[in-house]
């Protein structure tokens, strides 16, 4: 396939003018989290989802809010609950009583951007109907099957303090989302500055620089932005040495214990593609899997019972893996 | 003519018995007490080095019938070159048909003080027939014997010139042996590992240039993709082994930020980001420069490592 660069360089840097503004608009609001807004924006090119996890207070609703006044688009926030059912979130079929019918009455997932504050609160039933919609990105109530809007961008947070009462979501559902984004505290300056701002309490007005028919025509050219061979292969490597570490010369025997998923490889290259675009690039670099690929393999590497009773995470793993994998 | 025959015969009866009278003891033969008196100085060795020590000896020998024969020997003298060690003396005597050989033999060990010419003045022996014959003395004088004090000089005695004898074949051999020796232990160590250089190895520079000329073939090929990988893949290997900083699992970005920290003057570290950014274009965006530009990129990592050495050698 021939790559006219130049073109594809110029297409980028005009369907991605917006990208600024965006940004300009929500730290208007938003203090630091700059890399959470920037994920959060690759998640809608990409179409895919995000598991937020960060204690709480740390403006993941307010993030998610203001994006879907950025972008125009509507946004339902769903608070998980133990006694959560599968109809609240999709919705269920209604008897009308003056016809006598029973007609669709859709749930709140029905929107853009959907929220789904504390998604291991909810049980497995629940959390299962969420990632269904999420994965066919339609919905069937009754004996229809209803659509869901585009853009649709799932934000599910997860307090990691809390764990009593909780489900915790299986692997094999949190491999559904796309991304997993660990948020943390802002630096003193930052907190200073929202100090500043947000303690009047009052609402700050953003505008609405891009509608979600930009966001829809920003994926095609997302998908058209240049990834070379050499960074596929590279992408290919560390996938692989997250299943085979020892071939790759680390010493990671006994810590892994199932490594990342095909799926990974797919996300990491429609990410990097959506990371190039955010930096008005045509075409893809290692400094774009660098800076995605910790999020996209964070929830997929699962590691032993003995890397947990030594202390070490899948970021110290991974972190392991792009250290070692030479960077074309 | 009878009378004067006889006056002649006369004259010539005195003249010899005067003669006779006035002729020395030692020459004198037959049943008249007679004596032969030798007189014998030698020396050990002619050349030494300084410190070096040598005989010298001085024997005195006569014979006949005079064994109360009196001798003065005043000792040896000899210049400030040489200096005394020790000295001794031995006196024997046998009698060889009918007559008795008497001999006194002086040693002396003597020492070479510095480089120069020792000398031993000649040896005076005087010695009367009859002890008290004072006025009869006779004197005998040898040579004078000379000495050179060398520093140059090597001990060619016989144990000597054993030991440089073995000590010349040792070298000998070794000569011979070593370089064998050195061949064999090379040939093993290469069979042990093909890949190792029996010679030093060359430095990050030198690594360098040879890997950048590499990157030619690329270019004749015209696989500019390959060349602009080749040209990244040695600077970054130079970076690392020259500014001991790991590039392996880097970006340019990363490389330029831990070299930012670095001690190379801010004018290096944007030689660094011209070349690699570049290169990345060229990997990673499809990018093909001209023929000018790579002729810059080459130039430019060229120059990069060539100052560098030139500042080693300085």
């Amino acid at each position: 396939m021939d790559y006219d660069i130049r073109a594809i360089n110029d297409k980028v840097r005009e369907e991605s003018a917006f990208v600024e503004n965006v940004f300009k608009e929500l730290e208007k609001v938003i203090i630091g989290q700059r890399y959470m807004l920037e994920r959060m924006f690759i998640g809608l090119l990409c179409n895919g989802h995000i598991l937020l996890e960060g204690v709480p207070g740390l403006a993941k609703t307010l993030s998610v809010k203001t994006l879907s006044q950025i972008i125009k688009t509507r946004f339902q926030r769903i608070q998980f609950t133990p006694d959560l059912l599968p109809a609240d979130l999709i919705g269920t079929m209604i008897y009308n009583q003056k016809d006598g019918s029973f007609v669709p009455k859709k749930g709140p997932i029905f929107t853009n951007i959907v929220m789904a504050d504390e998604i291991n609160r909810a049980p497995a039933k629940v959390q299962s109907a969420l990632l269904e919609a999420m994965q066919e990105r339609q919905v069937t109530i009754g004996d229809k099957t209803y659509p869901l809007e585009n853009p649709f961008l799932v934000l599910a947070t997860q307090n990691p303090i809390e764990q009593e009462g909780t489900y915790p979501l299986p692997e094999a559902q949190v491999d559904r989302f796309m991304l997993k984004i660990c948020l943390t505290y802002p630096s003193k300056k930052e907190e200073r500055q929202i100090l500043d701002r947000m303690v009047s309490g009052d609402e700050i007005p953003v505008s609405q620089v891009v509608s979600p028919e930009d966001i829809i025509r920003s994926r095609a050219v997302v998908n058209e932005i240049y990834i070379d061979d050499k960074i596929k292969d590279y992408i290919i490597d560390i996938v692989f040495a997250t299943r085979e570490p020892q071939k790759f010369g680390l010493d990671l025997g006994g810590l892994i214990e199932y490594g990342a998923s095909p799926r990974a490889t797919i996300y990491i290259t429609r990410a990097v593609k959506a990371h190039a675009f955010l930096r008005r690039r045509g075409y893809v670099t290692p400094e774009d899997v660098k800076s995605i690929g910790m999020d996209i393999l964070r929830h997929r590497v699962i590691i032993t019972y003995e890397a947990e009773a030594e202390n070490i995470n899948s970021e110290h793993i991974i972190q392991q893996i792009f250290d070692k994998i030479e960077v074309p | 003519m009878k009378r004067a025959i006889k006056q002649i015969l006369h004259h010539f009866i005195w003249i010899s018995w005067v003669l006779f009278l006035l002729t020395p003891a030692v020459s004198r033969p037959g049943g008249i007490p007679s004596s032969t008196v030798i007189l014998q100085a030698t020396v050990n060795k002619k050349e030494i080095a300084p410190d070096e020590t040598f005989q010298a000896e001085v024997i005195i020998q006569w014979s006949g019938q005079f064994p109360n024969a009196e001798i003065v020997f005043p000792g040896l003298r000899f210049n400030d070159k040489l200096a005394l060690v020790s000295t001794a003396s031995m006196s024997s005597g046998q009698e060889e048909k009918g007559e008795l050989i008497l001999q006194r033999k002086y040693t002396y060990t003597l020492q070479g003080k510095e480089a120069g010419v020792g000398v031993i003045e000649p040896v005076t022996v005087q010695y009367a027939l009859q002890p008290g014959q004072a006025l009869a003395r006779q004197t005998l004088t040898s040579a004078p014997l000379e000495i050179t004090i060398s520093r140059m000089h090597l001990d060619f005695s016989e144990k000597g010139k054993k030991i440089i004898g073995l000590a010349s074949i040792l070298v000998l051999f070794l000569i011979l042996v070593t370089p064998l020796g050195i061949i064999i232990r090379i040939r093993q160590k290469e069979k042990a590992h093909p890949d190792s250089l029996s010679k030093l190895p060359p430095s990050p520079e030198d690594q360098a240039l040879q890997s950048l000329d590499e990157a030619k073939q690329y270019r004749q090929a015209k696989d500019m993709r390959e060349y602009h990988a080749h040209i990244a893949t040695t600077i970054k290997r130079y970076v690392a082994q020259k500014y001991q900083i790991n590039t392996t699992g880097k970006t340019t970005l990363m490389i330029l930020e831990q070299l930012s920290g670095s001690e190379l003057a801010e004018e290096r570290k944007g030689q660094i980001d011209t070349i690699l950014s570049t290169c990345d274009r060229a990997k990673f965006a499809n990018y093909e420069p001209g023929v000018e530009e790579m002729n810059r990129i080459y130039a430019l990592t060229r120059d990069f490592i060539l100052s560098d050495r030139a500042g080693r050698i300085e």
